[in-house]
């Protein structure tokens, strides 16, 4: 019966119960253990010694040294670094000062602003007249897909639209077996 | 805006709390104060995964970084500094990967979920009487030694004094697991110390 119990010494729980991380229940019953079992006993004071010295020396680290101004050089990164703090009201603000700066700098141009604008509207000018060109050409390219490939169907759109119907059939069919042997 | 009439000292004597809701609010002293409060151990903590004195320091002010960009994210159902070492786990996991030649891997898990030493331990030492600050060079050359997911868990749990609870907060590991690998790299340690001629351990 003894030799029983000592098969199933709870070793593994030890270094646990030393931290005082098992409940009160499976406490009780270590303690009414090691009581009975000089290996688990024994074993115990090796692993209370062992963790003392280990206690001891790890604890006291907290005497690393850090760089002059560390914390000040911290700070300083994190706020040159603001992702989450920012709010909405500030980036409005922002957009704010932009638009009223631009608008001053417009009318401190005085006369000479009439110029400038003149020169940014050839300059948008120009920019739609090249987006309009390369939109219609993107229009005429698809235009031309779409007039081969109806006559390429023509003469056997039938067939083509049963194929298409059962190789949509087919995949939710295929999709639906993959997922139920994916669960088992 | 009562919070500007609070003198220097006073924020030495406010809750972690406090302070995160007075750096959320942009007073950067509130952030300074917390910073002053956990370089060390974090710098600490870091040190010890990655044993270079040059990267913790990176890790640590990358942490404080992420720390200042999410406070808005932290909510107080954890402590603040189980949040913080949260940070730092995952920044320092991330730099080893990053730099998986100098370290260890970190990955190479058994089929029992044990882990394997992969670090020789240097020749044993004759058998002589061991000072205590020998002890100490003695523990930081066995903890160096060990693969850093266990490594992870001895200094949380003995430089840092975190409870179970904690820890399988900080790593996301189940707490059957903190348990469980926290005896393994006892173990471990235990047969490193007789491997290099200390006995009566």
């Amino acid at each position: 019966m003894k030799a029983l119990e000592f098969d199933n010494c709870p070793t593994f729980e030890i270094a646990a119960y030393i931290d005082g991380e098992l409940d009160l229940a499976r406490e009780l019953e270590l303690e009414t253990h090691f009581s009975a079992c000089p290996v688990c006993s024994e074993e115990l004071n090796h692993q209370k010694q062992f963790l003392c010295t280990l206690n001891s020396s790890l604890r006291s680290e907290d005497e690393i040294e850090l760089p002059k101004d560390f914390t000040k050089q911290i700070v300083a990164n994190a706020e040159s670094n603001v992702v989450g703090l920012r709010n909405s009201r500030e980036r409005l603000n922002a957009v704010f000062i932009v638009a009223a700066l631009a608008l001053f700098v417009l009318f401190a141009l005085g006369g000479e602003a009439g110029s400038l604008v003149a020169g940014f509207r050839t300059v948008l000018d120009q920019t739609a007249a090249v987006a309009g060109f390369v939109g219609r050409l993107v229009y005429s390219f698809f235009v031309g897909i779409t007039v081969v490939t109806r006559a390429m169907a023509a003469p056997f759109q039938t067939g083509l639209m049963i194929s298409l119907t059962f190789f949509a059939f087919a995949s939710v069919f295929l999709v639906r077996v993959f997922n139920r042997l994916g669960r088992n | 805006m009562t919070a500007h009439a609070i003198p220097i000292n006073g924020i030495r004597s406010q809750t972690d709390g406090e302070l995160i809701v007075s750096a959320i609010a942009g007073r950067s002293d509130g952030f300074e104060e917390l910073v002053r409060r956990y370089q060390r151990p974090i710098t600490g903590y870091v040190f010890r995964m990655l044993g270079n004195y040059e990267s913790s320091l990176d890790v640590t002010q990358e942490v404080f970084i992420k720390v200042y960009n999410s406070l808005t994210k932290y909510s107080n159902e954890y402590k603040f500094s189980t949040w913080l070492y949260r940070i730092a786990h995952n920044a320092a996991i991330d730099h080893m990967r990053r730099n998986s030649m100098q370290t260890q891997s970190i990955e190479v898990e058994n089929a029992d979920g044990t882990f394997q030493l992969q670090i020789e331990s240097r020749d044993p030492s004759p058998e002589v009487e061991h000072e205590r600050g020998e002890w100490r060079n003695e523990i930081d050359a066995v903890v160096k030694c060990l693969p850093a997911a266990y490594r992870d868990l001895i200094i949380l749990r003995h430089s840092k004094d975190l409870s179970y609870d904690e820890i399988a907060e900080i790593t996301s590991l189940p707490l059957g697991t903190v348990k469980n690998r926290l005896f393994r790299a006892r173990e471990m340690m235990r047969e490193l110390f007789i491997d290099r001629g200390f006995t009566g351990i």
